[in-house]
């Protein structure tokens, strides 16, 4: 049964999540480890992801000249999206030939 | 001889002198020119009085020193006036998660490029930095829209 107002995460939002799983992680570093991710749409992305509930955010420098940069993590919800799409990918995403009877 | 550290963040564009008041004729006595290393060795019988602490000296260091060729003495870190912008017209959430990490980015990258001496690195992470920020605002105005007009269909539709 899937909710109302669920939304499913989209490709670029999977590669967030994926990331994110079981570490916290800023912006730069996010940029840094994945390939998929554009300077330009990273905050964008996170702040929809944020507004879905998907990952959340807290402040992590409070003073110094980077004062104000967050730092994210994956909610329970972003988890569960991220464990439905990875069950999904077990069960669709298998090489073309194999299962053919 | 005292050692004054230049304060965090302060970036000196030329050389300057240190000048320090006078107590009683209320002069600047330029003390020392000093580069834009990060310490400074001072002596303190160089000033009138001699008596200068050291917090004073650093006070003075602070305020009262001007660069030869009238050159910005402390700079602003970039994107403080796209900052002043977004700020003003933008949402706070917006402000804060778009925007502001952005320009921290930026300015991260552009500090560890003129910390290790590349100012054309420096230079260049500036322009691809703001034309970054230029797209970020076109995607976010636009999928701002989009999701309103989303919402507005959906509302209408029952």
């Amino acid at each position: 049964m899937v909710a109302k107002d669920f939304k499913l995460p989209t490709g670029t939002e999977m590669a967030v999540l994926e990331l994110l799983v079981g570490k916290e992680m800023h912006g730069a570093e996010m940029l840094k480890a994945s390939g998929r991710l554009s300077r330009a749409a990273i905050y964008v992305i996170l702040n929809r992801m944020e507004e879905k509930g998907f990952i959340s955010s807290r402040v992590k420098d409070e003073s110094g000249p980077l004062a104000g940069r967050r730092i994210y993590c994956v909610t329970g919800h972003g988890q569960r999206a991220y464990g439905a799409w990875q069950h999904a990918q077990a069960a669709f995403a298998f090489p073309l030939g194999e299962g053919a009877v | 001889m005292i050692t004054i550290r230049k304060p965090p963040g302060m970036i000196t564009h030329a050389r300057v002198t240190l000048r320090v008041r006078d107590k009683h004729t209320g002069e600047f006595i330029p003390v020392k020119a000093i580069d834009d290393s990060d310490n400074f060795d001072l002596d303190v019988s160089a000033t009138e009085e001699g008596k200068i602490l050291r917090r004073k000296v650093f006070v003075a260091f602070a305020h009262e020193m001007e660069p030869r060729n009238k050159a910005p003495l402390i700079a602003l870190p970039p994107g403080n006036l796209v900052l002043d912008i977004a700020e003003f017209l933008c949402s706070q959430g917006v402000y804060e998660r778009v925007f502001l990490q952005a320009i921290l980015d930026i300015r991260e990258e552009y500090f560890e490029a003129l910390s290790a001496h590349r100012s054309r690195k420096a230079r260049w992470v500036l322009i691809r930095g703001y034309l970054n920020l230029a797209w970020t605002v076109v995607l976010q105005v636009g999928t701002g829209l989009i999701s309103k007009i989303v919402k507005a269909a959906a509302g209408s539709g029952g």
